[in-house]
């Protein structure tokens, strides 16, 4: 029995599977098509390399401070500084080099914890649905009113000042986006024949919600994720920015930002760096996102 | 129709209540004696004095009679008073709140301006070089921090080329002439204006984009050419009014989200605003200006939730049968 083969010249990839060939091939013969997401990818696995190599990378140690240098202000950028210095007289480059792991990390961990909080919510209130499902709903309404920005801070400003508590702030404050989608995943599952077969051979609750349900989900979720993380990013820069976020001497991208305030006017390479590496880093994530949302949904054509 | 804003009203009570809570819990997690705020941090203090002090705040009761406490004065106005400036809460945001307003319009009318045109001809001209351009400039303009694209700006147009001033509202001394002041007041605008509306820009202009296309593969439009209309006309009469009512819901439901303080913005160009206000006492663990402004905010933004479903149902018949 042959499944109905759609080739269609230089669009999704034809719906026949050819003995041994896995879903995700297909996925990934999808995704190649989208050339912003392949620049994405690219561009990630740049900046990951930045992170995980830093150590080699980086020219000086970004903590090495050359006073006689810099006398006081950023020194622009030359040979031996590619990305110039600051008013210490630490160099750029190194420095936003190792920014890199701070904010990638950032981004990693915050989405893992909003992952993780809104898988939770959403199961129950998906699976359960009724008086759960709506105070739930309410809760996440609720929570989602709130100025997030304002939020973080404030709690930043309770906890101690630590990479972690500011990955618990965000990742606090953004699950209700991730638990919203697997509400509505679980929602639009529940009636299809798989599941109400599952339920007629006897299939309990940890099982269903385990093996049959959150697997459809996956695919929401990853795209959800790779979004996450670019909005992770930009909020954690957007919180060191003002100064609730990552402390100096630690070093991301949006703590760089911060301290270039005040030398904005006359120095353009103390907020062009970072900030640039920030863009970029969201973009990619962006980019990855949208081509993932495009390759793995089944019903789209890519043109 | 009543009978559906009444459902939604009542909905709308809970969250209320949900979130005057919250704002009291998050309040009272701050760390450290609110009573201490009122003595001299430096000078030792009689364990007598402070028992007065907290009496007289009515700490000495227990948690929840505080909270239904403070949920009455709240209900009558008053959020307290500020821990540095002894002001009332109410009226330093009050005070604050029309320079915050006028930012977050302006900034609110210039996504509109420049995202329906761009996401309309992005849709009419699809995979063309401009919706390629355009698709660019929406992802580079949600991607990128709009503070960095501001110490740029400032970089740019107030170190070099000093042509834009780049703090508050206006300069001081405040021109004499009418027109004069105008333009000042323009100058002092448009950096923070199109710092605030980069992102809801680009967003704004890729949603318009995908909701004209869609509206455009609909029925009724092929209808419409088939009547013979002139492509223009169907695009004005048809195509756009319905496209534009979700778009336009969007930027509604968008404000009072900036009501609440663009923090970051109006701290880079030190505008006069509701967000300053908040970072300060963040700063200066100012707690009840902070609370006071969640509060608000959250309240605000509940609020325009519930006007635009009404509003929506008074538009659209089919929601209200829901």
């Amino acid at each position: 029995m042959t499944i109905t083969d759609t080739k269609t010249k230089g669009q999704v990839a034809p719906l026949n599977k050819a003995k041994g060939e896995s879903q995700w091939l297909l996925i990934w013969r999808n995704f190649r098509q989208h050339k912003l997401a392949i620049l994405g990818s690219v561009i990630l696995l740049v900046l990951f390399a930045m992170a995980i190599f830093a150590p080699v990378l980086a020219p000086y140690d970004p903590d090495e401070m050359d006073i006689k240098y810099s006398r006081g202000a950023p020194q622009p950028p030359t040979i031996e500084h590619p990305f110039g210095t600051d008013e210490f007289g630490r160099d750029y480059m190194s420095r936003t080099i190792y920014g890199a792991q701070i904010s990638l990390s950032v981004g990693f961990v915050s989405v893992g914890i909003s992952l993780v909080l809104g898988i939770l919510a959403g199961v129950l209130a998906g699976y359960f649905g009724g008086h759960i499902d709506s105070t739930l709903m309410r809760i996440v309404d609720v929570l989602l009113s709130l100025p997030s920005l304002l939020v973080i801070m404030m709690v930043n400003s309770y906890l101690e000042p630590s990479i972690f508590n500011t990955m618990l702030a965000i990742g606090l404050f953004s699950w209700m986006g991730v638990a919203r989608l697997v509400r509505g995943q679980f929602l639009s599952i529940r009636e299809e024949e798989f599941v109400l077969a599952a339920r007629c051979i006897g299939v309990g609750p940890v099982r269903m919600i385990l093996r049959h349900l959150l697997p459809s989900s996956m695919a929401v979720l990853t795209v959800a994720a790779t979004i996450g993380i670019a909005s992770a990013i930009l909020t954690e820069s957007g919180l060191s920015f003002l100064g609730f976020g990552i402390q100096p001497p630690t070093s991301s991208w949006g703590s760089m930002l911060q301290s270039a305030q005040t030398f904005m006017r006359t120095s353009w390479w103390i907020s062009f760096f970072p900030g640039l590496c920030i863009a970029l880093a969201v973009l990619s994530f962006n980019f990855v996102g949208d081509g993932l949302r495009d390759s793995l949904d089944p019903k789209l054509r890519h043109r | 129709m009543t009978r559906y804003v009444i459902q939604r009203v009542v909905q709308i009570i809970p969250m209320l209540i949900l979130i005057s809570i919250l704002s009291f819990v998050l309040m009272r997690l701050a760390p450290g004696d609110p009573a201490r705020f009122f003595l001299d941090p430096e000078k030792a203090v009689e364990p007598e004095k402070l028992a007065n002090i907290r009496r007289s705040l009515g700490l000495d009761q227990p948690v929840p009679i505080q909270y239904i406490r403070w949920l009455g004065r709240v209900l009558q106005g008053d959020l307290g008073y500020s821990f540095r400036s002894r002001v009332p809460v109410a009226e330093e945001i009050f005070a604050r709140l029309p320079n915050t307003v006028k930012l977050g319009l302006a900034a609110t009318l210039l996504s509109l301006i420049v995202a329906i045109p761009v996401g309309t001809i992005s849709a009419l001209k699809q995979y063309s070089i401009f919706d390629y351009l355009s698709t660019l400039f929406a992802f580079l303009g949600i991607s990128m921090p709009n503070f960095w694209i501001g110490l740029l700006l400032i970089y740019i147009f107030v170190g070099q080329l000093g042509i834009l001033p780049a703090v508050g509202t206006e300069s001081i001394p405040a021109p004499t002439d009418a027109w004069a002041r105008f333009v000042d007041s323009l100058k002092h605008y448009i950096m923070p204006t199109v710092v605030l509306g980069m992102q809801s820009m680009a967003s704004w202009a890729r949603y318009q984009r995908s909701s004209l296309l869609e509206v455009i593969r609909q029925d009724y439009i092929r209808t419409a050419r088939a009547k013979g209309l002139c492509e223009t006309t169907v695009l004005l009469r048809h195509a756009l009014r319905n496209a534009l009512i979700p778009l336009i819901t969007l930027a509604m439901l968008s404000v009072p989200r900036l009501l609440g303080g663009a923090f970051i913005t109006e701290s880079i160009f030190s505008w006069p605003g509701v967000g300053r206000l908040a970072v300060h006492a963040l700063y200066t663990r100012d707690y009840p200006i902070i609370q006071g402004i969640t509060l608000m905010s959250a309240a605000l933004v509940l609020l325009a939730n519930l006007l635009a479903d009404i509003l929506y149902a008074m538009v659209d018949p089919r929601v209200r049968y829901d």
